[in-house]
């Protein structure tokens, strides 16, 4: 964003309306980014569920393999009658989609697509990405609680309980790139895996963390197995079970852009970033990094969806041990392996 | 580096915005016909027994208070993982983490014992004990 404001000062303008007119172009394109983005994610989900189950999905709308579904439902979606339960706490109902939304969006701020291509180059990128995407929590709760309904109460509990629960395992998953590379700024984790080659193949704790964070990341964007909050066979469709038309909506767009935040995370902190090949780079051209990151960022999408149409759901105990039982302990054990690591000075298969 | 994190706010103030706006413009369109029965909460079509807003299972709190204690701990590294790479005495550094580790994983280990991390708790334990 500097740049943009350096290129509105140029075209002559002053400080504060070229830093209005930096903002409003970053907020125009990443608004058109995440529609677009949540419109296309939510048909490509359609289609490989329906590819996985040897159907076709939709084929209707639009011309070809029906690309113009997810067009069709925003504009239905925003015909549909807002309904608010009377007996509900109206203003927690009506604020809630805002938060949890406002969250996730100011996430993506901070996402570098490629060497100077970011909205701003936050210094703590990794822990800012961290703590507002939990904001969501608060979000679901006060959604949860303000609908007057026992379902979406029991499903914000448990969203809750969940997304807490696996925090502390993404979070320790985290903590190991970070301190491989010395640094919060995700811009740095793509130049030191130009040097080193991908972090992932670092050293084998690494290995091991970008499972357990890719893992956590299922759960705490509440993809299956882990999609207990909104489990459609016990609990209708958990938290947001009383909001109807646009309200509803903003949920499902939620949802999907959590996706992308992490799976973006997945692929700066442990495969690559921008860099094409497992042993580094830094030769590719420039213009190819945001297609390179974003090709990465699709297929852990694409395996994020994989994983819901073919495991089954997991119960609550189940979920709730594999956090801390399992995770908890293996992330930690791959800190202080990766600490041990750095201290004896080895690792790096490409450096 | 201000300018980041005014960033941050009015991206946060966006997001909000962004949320409000398709709903104040589809309140143009949609039509709004509320009786009785569409504000009923969903309970499988019967009529709800009690209200919604209700005491809720202990087992979140508890789990919510180990959250907490596990989430000032990850507060507590962070800047551990921060600095490792550069200090100057990596042994000192390597052995601090290490004491820290041990004594969460004590921590954790403790609540295992005790049952909390369970979500069936079990009362095997304390039946010994009576036993």
């Amino acid at each position: 964003m500097t740049s943009l404001i350096a290129f509105f000062e140029g075209l002559g303008l002053e400080g504060v309306l070229a830093l209005s007119a930096a903002y409003a172009l970053c907020i125009a394109s990443l608004l058109g980014f995440i529609t677009v983005y949540a419109m296309f994610a939510i048909w490509m989900e359609r289609k490989v569920a329906a590819h996985i189950q040897v159907r076709y999905g939709p084929m209707e709308t639009g011309a070809w393999h029906g690309w113009a579904q997810s067009v069709a439902d925003a504009v239905k979606l925003l015909f549909k009658e807002d309904l608010i339960p009377p007996e509900g706490n109206k203003f927690l109902f009506w604020i809630a989609p805002a938060v949890v939304f406002c969250g996730v969006f100011a996430g993506f701020i901070a996402i570098p697509f490629a060497e100077g291509m970011q909205i701003v180059d936050l210094h703590l990128g990794v822990f800012f990405i961290m703590a507002i995407a939990s904001v969501e929590v608060i979000g679901v709760i006060m959604a949860g609680w303000a609908s007057n309904s026992k379902y979406s109460l029991f499903g914000a509990v448990r969203e809750a309980a969940q997304v807490v629960s696996y925090e502390i395992p993404a979070a320790t998953a985290l903590l190991v790139p970070i301190l491989v590379v010395g640094s919060f700024r995700l811009g740095d984790f793509n130049a030191f895996q130009a040097d080193h080659g991908w972090l992932v193949l670092y050293n084998p704790f690494l290995t091991v963390a970008a499972l357990i964070y890719f893992i956590s990341s299922l759960a705490g964007c509440k993809r299956a197995p882990f999609d207990l909050p909104e489990a459609e066979s016990e609990l209708v469709s958990g938290f947001h079970t009383e909001y109807s038309g646009m309200r509803f909506s903003f949920f499902f767009l939620e949802e999907y852009a959590s996706m992308f935040v992490a799976a973006a995370l997945t692929a700066t902190l442990f495969f690559g970033g921008w860099n094409l090949f497992p042993w580094g780079g830094g030769w590719e051209p420039a213009p190819l990094a945001p297609v390179i990151l974003i090709s990465k960022i699709f297929f852990f999408i694409f395996v994020q969806m994989w994983l819901r149409w073919t495991l089954p759901r997991l119960r609550v105990d189940q979920v709730m041990a594999m956090g801390y039982k399992y995770l908890v302990p293996w992330a930690f054990v791959c800190l202080i392996g990766a600490a041990w690591f750095e201290y004896m000075g080895w690792g790096g298969l490409f450096s | 580096m201000t300018l980041d994190y005014h960033a941050v706010l009015v991206f946060l103030i966006t997001g909000i915005v962004m949320v409000c706006a398709p709903l104040v413009m589809g309140a143009l369109f949609r039509p709004n016909n509320p009786y009785r029965e569409k504000g009923i909460p969903y309970e499988c079509a019967e009529d709800p027994i009690g209200g919604a807003q209700v005491r809720f299972d202990m087992r979140f709190y508890t789990t919510a208070l180990i959250f907490i204690v596990f989430d000032a701990e990850i507060v507590l590294i962070f800047p551990w993982a921060h600095v490792f790479k550069t200090h100057p005495e990596k042994g000192l550094a390597f052995a601090a983490g290490l004491v820290f580790a041990t004594i969460v994983f004590f921590g954790l280990l403790y609540d295992w014992a005790k049952g909390d991390l369970s979500w069936v708790k079990t009362f095997r334990n304390k039946r010994r004990v009576q036993g």
